[in-house]
């Protein structure tokens, strides 16, 4: 597949595409909270792909896990701009695209939650608040996020331990729920 | 209690995200059914994991998206020319090599604005610049035989003179581009690969002579040779330049377009060494040569990538990664005559 993308072949982007829009578009739709954001973010993320194809090394892990930290770090970047300009903006013109939504499929608590949980994720260290959100939304194995990053996998395991711990603590307990959790 | 636990509590916070390989997934199973510190830990760690936000529906992306997004991508880079069948490789060859350009030449960076006269590179052919001349320069003799405008029009006529021709106009030709940057350079080499391509329209036919020039160094005389020849050259620099740069060398889509001119050149060299040839891999295949019905004193089995590079000059006879069974010395004068084409 490779291959194929730095020979240009064109339908070959177009199967990387289907195969992995989905996923793109969840990584990008949950850290951003943001529809249209997260559209941009996946035509960011395929053309950039198409147009810089060896910038995906294939020695280094699967094309799916490059793919899901691009849009994170590009998902980041637009959070972070769009505070920065939130700020200025004060918060008189909140239409302009930075509308606060959840997907159709959630329900408005679920939406308050993903606001909370963001919020909570926005406050940790920036190496561990990318070990957690790459392994919340792309399932990444730690190894994988570990290589990609070039890292020691200790430091990627570090990093999720601390990061969930200051999570739990960020996000409290209030209802006992998440003890039990969906456990894995 | 087993004797993993030291290890248990470092990949716990994996473990609870579901991050995991499965193997290691299945020993912290085991472990925490007896552990009840690491079971206390794994739930601590598990109230930081927002459960609703995993467990929620996904968002579709609207289908419009596609569309929107395959079109920004071919506006950002060109997909690979579309040309006729028998010039296919040499787009895939041109494309392969401006991707790896776009990534070795960042905009910005300080060897895009190197010039080509401080790189020394007729002593390092090899290097970008290097890579860029020799093309630009062969590139050139086929672009001179089809009547089409020269990049860089050499004063050295096709096959003139003694020694190498390529070398003294590859010499030429970054004598010329002197002052040129190295992004400068590689508009020139695209540009004049490009009208290459355009020549060699979808309806093209394949076994037109390319030209009446009769030199040693003359293009091949049939189209199909000619743009063969072109992929080939184009596709072993492009992978001096992978090795250079540490990126990966790619399998050419259309390997069976550069092994099957190699053979064609290769066939008539082995009448005293007839072989059975297994090229393994996509791409690939085998032939008895130098005809169908010779009777084969020997099989050479390699790669077919493997073989291309051993036409390509970057394997010899003795480094080339093949198989033989038969009779050693008919396989030996086989990969010698195939080795004896390379003259990149």
């Amino acid at each position: 597949m490779h291959d194929r993308l730095v020979q240009g072949d064109e339908s070959a982007l177009a199967e990387v595409y289907d195969c992995f829009v989905g996923l793109v578009h969840s990584v990008a739709m949950r850290v951003s909270g943001n529809r249209t954001a997260a559209e941009d973010i996946v035509q960011e993320v395929f053309v950039h792909l198409w147009e810089h194809p060896y910038a995906f090394r294939p020695e280094r892990g699967s094309l799916r896990g490059w793919l899901c930290l691009l849009a994170h770090r590009r998902a980041v970047d637009w959070v972070r701009a769009e505070h920065a300009r939130e700020r200025r903006v004060e918060h008189a013109c909140r239409t302009g695209g930075g509308e606060w939504v959840a997907s159709a499929e959630d329900s408005v608590v679920a939406a308050d939650e993903a606001a909370r949980v963001r919020s909570a994720l926005a406050r940790l260290p920036a190496a561990q608040r990318e070990a957690i959100e790459l392994a919340f939304y792309a399932d990444i194995t730690y190894r994988e996020v570990a290589s990609r990053l070039g890292v020691p996998e200790g430091t990627v395991k570090s990093r999720m331990r601390g990061g969930l711990r200051q999570l739990a603590t960020l996000l409290g307990n209030p209802s006992g729920r998440g003890t039990s959790g969906e456990g894995r | 209690m087993s004797d993993s636990h030291d290890r248990i509590p470092s990949v716990l916070a994996a473990w609870v995200l579901g991050v995991c390989e499965p193997t290691e997934d299945a020993r912290v199973r085991a472990h925490l059914r007896e552990c009840a510190d690491c079971r206390a830990e794994a739930d601590r760690l598990r109230a930081g994991v927002p459960g609703r936000i995993r467990n929620g529906g996904r968002p579709v992306p609207p289908p419009a998206l596609r569309a929107r997004t395959l079109r920004a991508a071919v506006g950002a880079r060109a997909p690979r020319a579309s040309v006729g069948t028998y010039a296919a490789c040499f787009a895939d060859a041109v494309a392969t090599l401006d991707a790896l350009l776009t990534e070795v030449l960042p905009g910005g960076d300080p060897a895009t604005r190197r010039v080509i006269g401080d790189a020394g590179a007729v002593g390092e052919p090899w290097d970008v610049p290097g890579v860029l001349a020799h093309l630009i320069a062969t590139d050139g003799v086929l672009c001179a035989a089809l009547g089409l405008p020269e990049a860089v029009p050499s004063a050295i006529a096709a096959g003139e003179g003694p020694g190498d021709p390529d070398g003294r106009r590859t010499a030429e030709v970054l004598t010329r581009l002197r002052d040129h940057t190295l992004a400068e350079a590689r508009t020139v080499w695209h540009d004049q690969a490009d009208r290459l391509l355009r020549a060699a329209p979808p309806t093209g036919d394949t076994t037109a002579p390319a030209t009446g020039d009769t030199g040693p160094r003359a293009p091949a005389a049939r189209l199909v040779d000619a743009y063969a020849d072109r992929a080939f050259e184009t596709w072993i620099h492009t992978g001096d330049l992978a090795r250079l740069f540490g990126l990966r060398a790619v399998r050419p889509i259309r390997l069976d377009q550069l092994i099957a001119y190699g053979l064609r050149a290769l066939a008539p060299r082995l009448t005293e060494a007839p072989v059975r040839l297994v090229l393994t891999g996509r791409g690939g295949g085998e032939w008895i040569l130098p005809t169908p019905d010779a009777t084969p004193r020997a099989t050479v089995t390699a790669d077919a990538v493997e073989f291309c590079l051993l036409f390509g000059g970057r394997r010899t006879p003795a480094s080339v990664r093949a198989h033989i069974t038969g009779d050693h010395p008919t396989a030996h004068s086989a990969l010698a005559a195939a080795a004896s084409l390379a003259r990149l």
